[in-house]
């Protein structure tokens, strides 16, 4: 092995072969060289000598003259350092409205090594704190590889009287340190909790991973949502200083000081006014609002149904609050937006639609006929209108929302056709937001369900997949690309929340541009039609979805109602009559305005019963705050003073 | 049959204070892990065991005439930087610095190796590039970029006390084996004159790392209080000490890198005075001893090789005392047979046996051919 690097010249090699002897070449002074490297040696030695006349005069110095003073100072080990962590950055929407910031808040913490008696000083102080001695113990213990100067935390976010109880006896308790830190501080509530996302305080096995370098035990990291994807972003630098401290823990002297440094702010292309009004829409339900800029893909509201307490994970959450969340019918953990699946309904028919026009299977104002019912094979499809919606071209078909028209569409393409669509449209695929955990959805094809169930597939499954039932599975934000791609001519944006990262000093750190993943299989005159039919489900008389409408701006949208079971039992009850789990999802989507859209929204809510009576209302509040803000002078100045001022 | 030449020549002075400081270290080592809790105490054990290994290590190199190493040079830095380049991709991380290679439970420090391998590539070097009025800048080329790879590998690691450690070698060794005037001015200029030009290229953190460095006092949290707490230890020793095992400083954790760097503190503190110059005494003859080798063999290499290991073995001590003392920055360079480190102990016997083995066969050349 070692040959194979033998690159030297063979002349260079020490050994020589003299006859049958191998010698070694030598290669001695000559005289006057011997004389110059004894110099040289001479010089060294002196060199030598120096330094080490150097150790010896620094020991004396540090051990005999000053020996006493260091001895003092070891035995009173005074020396301590505070460490003091970098407020994390603020979380700002699209108009500079703070959302989420960082506020001072109070902690106790204990010095092991000024504490004289810990088991008395604990107990003393639980019955301050109001906190059990064995609470405070496991802290303890937690911490007890630490070096003995470095302060535990015992207690965080301790209201002013408790800080001033601590305050007034802490010259009986030596050890005892009261600290300022940063605290997350959510400025309207819960609002757009899931986006956010929550912190939680760091874990021994974070602490030793590269992703958190500058965090320290005890401090808050993002756990989920844009507060762990930009996690590096909004931390702060941690500072700190050495002190000198008495007998009682108090600072008597500073040796240095490094400032704490906030993390980087972070501009949301959110728009606050936007979020409260959809989250105030949902009041009391769950589902989810997604809005969206169809030009650009920027998200303007990001709503899952009911809100997390973001305040309650900073505390920590008991083992009864994580049941009872995870226990919760409406579901409030996961983010709806891109983790609850659900079947599409009649929002599906847009896909439907657009195959139909772009495969050429039907002459789009040739009439079919609707009897409320449609025999296939041994069985009979009902429309949701019994009576039947008569003669229907497809213009008319998509305002009513006919079934039985789609039905007929769906027998014409058959699944795999429907399939290529609705994956054209981004269904079936994550939409590549920077969240974690995106759900895919499910685009059914008939190879897929012989793999997976191992049954062929069967004509009339084609039928309710043409209507937004069946095997079909997609999430809010699935669904507000699609409408979006409809509005905006056929580009899938990628959906995106932050406008731009701006560092302390103001400069911008990263500015964020929209990307567009693809475009939909459907030409610019079909996507028109659609828009048009559209246009009429919220604005013609029967639309499905009248409870949208508009005075001032043209708005086009899709009712959807998802069964969940297929009960007949459930079918002419009053909603109210039917188990919550068995209820219908209600859908809308919705762009506006319809000549030139510049929002986009989807709006699910779950087992409440139509789309056009429950989704529409909330996707118009929306709309109507959109437009209204945009046209109100008094909020546009607002928006820019606000933008100026920050 | 061994040739009684070899026993005669042997240098059993520098052998026996090599073995004095190896006892020293153990013994200190002992305490620097004992503590009150009664944790388990294993450093002094695994350094014994290390110190054994490089024993043996030592005696194969014995067994052979150091020359040939001349012709193995090129092998042997070939595998170092083999092995620096495979930590940088494949290295254990411990806070913050990538340095360890591991095999199984054994966990080797390449930089350590790199050490040695770069001391032994610029002896053979000299030796074969022979000029007689000192060396211009053309012939130091060459030697500049055997340094300069391993010195930028470490330094990617990051391991900057080691990195700095190479360059005071190559500086020593050139300065030994002759310089001329005008590549020695040349050279210092273009050393000055570069280092702006590498500040402007280095990363935000990094020049933070270098400012800390250079004035620990702007790292009052970090290296800062370190060099204090260091200087606590070693002042409260006075003259006697605190007695073995006694040490409060170090037996309470406020001595950072007990077992490693800050080893001397805990000596100091325990030994006060008469240990701590006890131990700078017999480094003291080591470094002597060792610059006896140099200038005892009648043979080019020889002296080269020495002289190299010697200027490695100084400089390790040098900056490590420097920094017990608060007289240097604080950097990881572990104090030679003192400090717990593996990888320490085989790069530090391995160079002394080729102390051993320069002497011992310094009388072949006595007869001539």
């Amino acid at each position: 092995m070692v040959m194979i690097l033998g690159f030297l010249p063979d002349k260079w090699s020490i050994v020589r072969q003299t006859g049958s002897k191998r010698d070694l070449r030598i290669r001695a002074f000559d005289p006057a060289e011997i004389e110059e490297y004894h110099r040289r040696f001479d010089r060294i030695t002196v060199f030598v000598i120096v330094v080490f006349a150097v150790f010896f005069a620094r020991l004396w110095y540090l051990q005999i003259i000053k020996g006493d003073e260091y001895l003092k100072r070891s035995e009173r080990n005074c020396l301590r350092i505070q460490y003091m962590p970098g407020p994390r950055g603020d979380i700002l929407d699209r108009h500079g409205q703070v959302l989420v910031q960082s506020r001072p808040s109070f902690s106790i913490s204990l010095v092991r090594e000024d504490v004289k008696d810990i088991n008395k000083l604990l107990n003393r102080l639980s019955s301050l704190l109001k906190k059990s001695p064995a609470s405070l113990w496991e802290k303890v213990v937690a911490a007890k590889n630490m070096p003995r100067y470095m302060p535990i935390r015992l207690c965080e976010d301790v209201d002013a009287d408790t800080v001033a109880l601590i305050e007034m006896y802490r010259f009986e308790m030596p050890g005892v340190t009261i600290e300022i830190e940063p605290k997350r501080n959510y400025v309207y509530g819960n609002m757009a909790a899931h986006l956010f996302g929550y912190l939680g305080e760091i874990n021994e096995k974070e602490l030793k991973g590269e992703l958190f370098k500058n965090v320290r035990l005890g401090e808050f990291v993002g756990r989920c949502g844009l507060e762990k994807v930009y996690q590096a972003d909004l931390a702060g630098m941690g500072g700190g200083r050495q002190v000198e401290v008495d007998a009682a823990g108090r600072v008597t002297s500073v040796y240095g000081d490094i400032p704490p440094v906030s993390g980087n702010n972070i501009y949301l292309t959110l728009d606050a006014d936007l979020q409260r009004v959809a989250e105030d829409a949902m009041a009391g339900r769950s589902g989810a609002v997604v809005a969206m800029d169809p030009r650009n893909g920027k998200i303007l509201t990001w709503a899952s149904c009911p809100n997390i307490d973001l305040e309650a994970f900073l505390h920590g959450l008991t083992r009864e609050e994580w049941s009872s969340l995870v226990n919760d019918p409406l579901r409030p953990l996961p983010d709806k937006v891109i983790q609850g699946q659900y079947p599409p309904g009649s929002t599906y028919k847009v896909i439907t639609m657009a195959a139909a026009l772009e495969e050429k299977v039907i002459d789009p104002t040739a009439p079919l006929y609707c009897s409320g019912h449609y025999p296939f094979g041994n069985r009979v499809y009902r429309c949701w209108e019994e009576k039947g919606h008569g003669s229907v071209a497809m213009h008319k078909a998509i305002v009513r929302s006919c079934d039985v028209y789609f039905y007929e569409m769906g027998r014409r393409l058959g699944v795999n056709r429907l399939a290529h669509y609705a994956r054209g449209f981004g269904l079936g695929s994550p939409a590549r937001v920077e969240l974690e955990h995106e759900k895919t959805g499910l685009v059914p094809t008939s190879d897929w369900k012989l793999k997976r169930h191992k049954v062929p597939w069967q004509g009339g499954e084609t039928l309710s997949i043409a209507v937004g039932q069946g095997f079909n599975l997609v999430t809010p934000l699935q669904m507000v690309r699609v409408i979006s791609a409809v509005a905006n001519g056929g580009a899938l944006y990628r959906p995106q929340f932050v406008e731009k990262i701006i560092g302390l000093d103001g400069k911008i750190i990263k500015q964020f541009k929209p990307i567009i993943d693809g475009r939909v299989p459907v030409c610019k005159r079909n996507l028109e039609i659609i828009r048009d039919g559209l246009a009429g489900v919220v604005n013609e008389p029967h639309g499905t979805g009248g409870a949208c409408r508009l005075s001032t701006v043209m708005v086009g949208g899709k009712t959807g109602t998802a069964q969940v079971v297929r009960l007949p039992a459930y079918r002419e009850k009053n909603v109210n009559a039917i188990p919550y789990k068995y209820r219908d999802h209600a859908w809308f989507i919705a762009f506006a305005p319809v000549e030139d859209p510049e929002i986009a929204i989807a709006v699910l809510v779950e087992h409440s019963g139509h789309g056009g009576s429950i989704a529409a209302p909330v996707a118009r509040a929306v709309l109507e705050e959109y437009f209204s803000k945009k046209s109100s002078p008094e909020a546009a100045l607002v928006r820019t003073g606000g933008a100026n001022d920050r | 049959m061994i040739d009684r030449r070899y026993i005669t020549n042997f240098d059993w002075p520098l052998l026996g204070v090599v073995l004095l400081l190896s006892m020293l270290g153990v013994l200190n080592l002992y305490s620097a892990g004992y503590s009150a809790t009664g944790s388990a105490n294993t450093v002094y054990l695994r350094q014994l065991y290390w110190l054994g290994l490089s024993g043996v290590i030592m005696i194969i190199v014995l067994s052979f005439d150091y020359r040939r190493i001349a012709d193995w040079a090129p092998h042997i830095y070939a595998g170092s930087i083999i092995t620096l380049v495979a930590v940088l991709f494949v290295g254990k991380t411990v806070s913050g610095s990538q340095r360890w290679l591991g095999f199984g439970s054994l966990v080797f420090q390449p930089s350590e190796l790199a050490k040695l391998a770069t001391v032994i590539t610029l002896a053979s070097y000299f030796y074969h590039k022979d000029v007689k009025k000192g060396y211009g800048l053309s012939d130091l080329l060459a030697p500049a970029g055997i340094v300069l790879l391993p010195f930028i590998l470490v330094m990617k690691e990051p391991d900057l006390g080691t990195s700095l450690l190479l360059l005071f070698v190559l500086a020593s060794m050139v300065l030994f084996v002759g310089i001329k005037w005008g590549a020695f001015l040349t050279s210092l200029g273009f050393g000055l004159t570069s280092v702006p030009f590498i500040w402007s290229l280095l990363k935000d953190y990094q020049k933070k790392r270098v400012e800390s460095f250079l004035w620990p006092e702007r790292d009052p949290l970090g290296s800062g209080y370190h060099a204090i707490q260091s200087k606590i230890a070693v002042g409260s020793g006075k003259i006697l000490g605190k007695g073995y095992l006694s040490g409060s400083q170090s037996k309470l954790n406020f001595l950072p890198e007990q077992h490693t760097d800050f080893a001397f503190s805990v000596l100091a503190e325990e030994w006060g005075f008469v240990g701590s110059i006890l131990l700078i005494i017999l480094y003291f003859l080591l470094i002597l001893l060792g610059l006896q080798v140099a200038m005892r063999s009648k043979e080019k290499f020889g002296t080269f090789l020495a002289f190299g290991i010697v200027a490695m073995i100084f400089w390790q001590l040098a900056i490590n005392v420097g920094m017990v003392l608060g007289l240097m920055p604080v950097v990881g360079v572990p104090l030679p047979l003192i400090s717990y480190g593996g990888s320490s102990a085989i790069t530090t016997l391995t160079s002394i046996g080729l102390l051993l083995n320069i002497r011992m066969r310094r009388f072949m050349l006595q007869k001539g051919p």
